[in-house]
């Protein structure tokens, strides 16, 4: 960090490069939770992972993925949920990416194909 | 109808406080990962708050331009891309970006003392920080500022000592990450029964964001992620009965009523003109080059009449005999002789007889040469309205082939498209042929697989578009509601460039409850409470239920009490109380009770000093009633074997 952006009450920065030149990387949540998982753990510790809520035990609602309503259908071809004809019309001239973007928000967006 | 608007986000930059402040006040910071909010303890009020964000060019090249951090960050909406915070999820894990946070914060306290932030630090943590963020965020504040003590403590857990709630409660702390649902019993966090979902205003606004876009993916530029926060912040409200509401937006007339409107800015663009406004149009030019024309004539006769009267009285000076006069006169007029004189006076005189005959006939208007189109013929045998009928369908098929085309042809431009990779698949089949065995172009229609790969032949005919213009000149004619689709299509109206905000305004807040409608397979808020009173007995549950307390800011949401009322009379016993208490202040209550703990005499019994930390670790930090518990990190137990031996 250069001389005018390091104000006058710091003692010094945690930025200084590390050896080889190469830029400190910080651990993700993910990465962090990873390496504490692998440890022993006291029985009654709490930790951020043991604070994760349980699944639901309700099966998901189907709604409507256009208009949010209650959709008792499915369109076979692009997977989205209709609540009637009227949808199902404009869901057969959604474009692709449309229709992908819609599932995509649901969490619905399948791995293959 | 309901015309909103939606404000996007503006930032004012924070002027620098004057220092010191009154002795031995402390830094109070209520570090969230949606905002920071900033004061001494000794301060009234936050004097500052700020999103948690700096803004950094990623580029080596762009450097230029300095870091901007907080509210120094100018057009903040054009720079979202540039956009880092110190927060993954509700934990702090970039600690470069938490140091430039900590230079603007105590920047702008106006801290100048050399070397060190001589105050002790109040800093708000989330729950179960993990040890590793927590070490970091010691070694920062004390190898860095210098500070002299920190205290670490729970933003929720403040909040409820800024308001009276009984003496056991259920907080149900709403964050920009996450929900924290945490059981509190005669003043005791009870830390192993707490619950996190992992919902919160982020997901929400990336969600009605999303939402928007993929309705109005024309208007994409004008959906900033800004006006949708301010869409979710002030426009959205939480359902009490989501099915009973959905029931309700299913209706057209309750649709119409509740819709809200946002209208974008727009161009005004003339409508296109009519056949019947062209024809006008033209029939007032011809008028025009009329009126011209008679002028014109009327002054070319004016003239010739005057100098024919000239010529006449030269005439009469020959008749009279004044032949010097004559002479004079026809020198005067660049004439040469009396021949000449008679010549030019019948010529003049013929043209102003023309002109005359002219004028005194009715001006003639242009004719008009374009005539309409003659309507086309109905076939014989079929009455004009069948065959509107016809002509419509064969339009309206027309329109779906091209329709279908034009999704293929986007859906193969695409490479992970389900057409583009079965064209793919059948390219590789015909490829592998083993040798000897090929016997393609056997049968004919070995050949069609030709036109099921090649992407020329989706082309839009000729023979379609022509039939396509065949049959709008029909329905031009004969079609009562028939609409031009150029002027259909309305672009360029006040219409077109409105967005609809209906059911969005409660399906958003809705994550909250039902997190399966974001692929999230975690129980909503009304489950997870039930499952965090059922680690209770019967009797400590009826407690918890009668001190139900929502903060934070999300938590702001209008209806969401309401609809906590619901779920709990659905979860507990036929016929128990339960009470809910909503913060004062949902948001800044967190940094008042903090700033409550900066105030105690006692605050060093909250905090452990830099000593503290090199004596017990890194990671020690003290633990009290309103903040975490303190576990030393398991050392790995290969270790602990040696060591025994």
């Amino acid at each position: 960090m250069s001389e005018e952006t390091h104000p006058c009450f710091k003692r010094a920065t945690i930025d200084t490069p590390q050896a080889g030149g190469k830029k400190k990387v910080w651990k993700g949540l993910k990465q962090i939770l990873q390496t504490d998982k692998m440890l022993p753990w006291p029985e009654e510790a709490v930790t951020y992972s043991s604070l994760n809520p349980p699944p639901s035990f309700f099966p998901a609602k189907k709604y409507s993925d256009i208009s949010g309503l209650i959709a008792p259908y499915t369109d076979p071809t692009t997977k989205l949920h209709y609540h009637n004809a009227e949808e199902y019309s404009t869901v057969k001239q959604l474009p692709m990416d449309l229709t992908a973007g819609y599932l995509a928000l649901r969490g619905a967006s399948s791995i293959v194909g | 109808m309901n015309f909103i608007e939606l404000k996007d986000l503006k930032l004012t930059p924070h002027v620098i406080q004057k220092y010191p402040p009154p002795k031995h006040a402390a830094v109070v910071i209520d570090n969230g990962s949606y905002e920071s909010r900033v004061g001494w303890s000794t301060s009234d009020k936050p004097l500052f708050c700020f999103r948690n964000f700096i803004a950094k060019s990623r580029k080596e090249r762009e450097r230029i331009l300095p870091t901007q951090i907080g509210n120094d960050i100018v057009n903040i909406e054009g720079i979202r891309h540039q956009l880092r915070t110190q927060f993954d999820k509700n934990v702090v894990t970039h600690f470069q970006a938490q140091e430039q946070i900590f230079d603007y914060i105590f920047g702008h306290l106006g801290v100048n003392t050399d070397s060190c932030v001589p105050h002790p630090v109040v800093l708000s943590e989330c729950f179960a920080n993990p040890n590793h963020s927590r070490q970091l965020m010691s070694e920062l504040l004390f190898e860095c500022y210098d500070v002299p003590s920190i205290c670490y403590a729970f933003d929720s857990i403040c909040s409820l000592r800024r308001n009276k709630v009984s003496k056991d409660v259920l907080i149900v702390s709403f964050g920009y990450h996450t929900v924290h649902v945490i059981p509190v019993l005669n003043h005791k966090v009870i830390h192993t029964k707490v619950r996190r979902l992992n919902v919160g205003g982020f997901n929400m606004i990336n969600y009605i964001h999303r939402l928007m876009q993929l309705k109005y993916p024309v208007h994409l530029q004008a959906l900033t992620l800004g006006k949708m926060e301010d869409l979710l912040k002030n426009h959205c409200q939480v359902s009490e009965d989501y099915m009973e509401d959905l029931k309700k937006w299913a209706n057209a007339d309750f649709y119409d009523q509740n819709i809200r409107k946002v209208q974008l800015p727009f161009a005004i663009q003339q409508p296109a003109l009519t056949a019947e406004q062209k024809l006008e149009k033209r029939r007032e030019l011809s008028k025009k080059l009329v009126e011209i024309t008679t002028r014109k004539r009327h002054e070319k006769l004016k003239e010739d009449e005057e100098q024919y009267e000239i010529m006449t009285n030269i005439w009469n000076l020959l008749e009279v005999g004044d032949m010097r006069s004559f002479q004079q006169a026809l020198k005067d007029n660049n004439l040469e002789n009396k021949n000449e004189l008679e010549k030019l006076m019948i010529s003049v005189k013929t043209r102003a007889d023309r002109s005359r005959i002219k004028l005194s006939q009715p001006p003639q208007p242009i004719e008009e040469k374009v005539t309409a189109p003659a309507a086309p013929i109905p076939p014989p045998g079929i009455s004009i309205d069948d065959w509107v009928e016809e002509v419509k369908k064969k339009r309206s098929d027309i329109h779906e082939k091209k329709q279908f085309r034009y999704k293929r042809r986007q859906d193969l431009a695409k490479r992970r498209t389900a057409a583009a990779q079965e064209r793919m698949r059948i390219i590789s089949h015909l490829a592998k042929k083993e040798k000897g065995t090929d016997d393609f172009g056997m049968r004919d229609e070995d050949w069609d697989v030709y036109k099921v790969i090649s992407r020329e032949n989706d082309s839009d005919s000729e023979v379609e578009n022509e039939k396509l213009i065949e049959f709008e000149d029909v329905l031009r004619h004969y079609d009562p509601n028939y609409e031009d689709p150029t002027i259909a299509s309305g672009i360029g109206t006040a219409e077109y460039h409105q967005l609809h905000i209906g059911l969005e305004t409660m399906r958003t807040p809705e994550l909250l409850f039902q997190p399966s409608m974001m692929g999230s397979s975690e129980a909503g808020i009304g489950e997870l409470i039930e499952f965090v009173l059922k680690m209770f007995t019967a009797e400590e549950q009826l407690r918890l239920a009668n001190g139900v307390f929502i903060t934070g800011g999300c938590g702001q949401f209008p209806g969401l009490k309401e609809r906590l009322s619901t779920e709990l009379l659905k979860m507990r016993p036929f016929q128990t109380p339960h009470k809910i208490y909503v913060a004062r202040d949902p948001s800044l209550d967190a940094w008042y009770g903090l700033r409550d703990l900066g105030r105690r005499s006692n605050l060093k019994d909250f905090s452990f000093t830099k000593n503290d930390y090199y004596e017990k670790g890194a990671e020690y930090f003290k633990d009290h009633d309103m903040g975490n518990l303190y576990f030393k990190t398991p050392v790995v137990v290969e270790q602990d074997i040696r060591f025994e031996n």
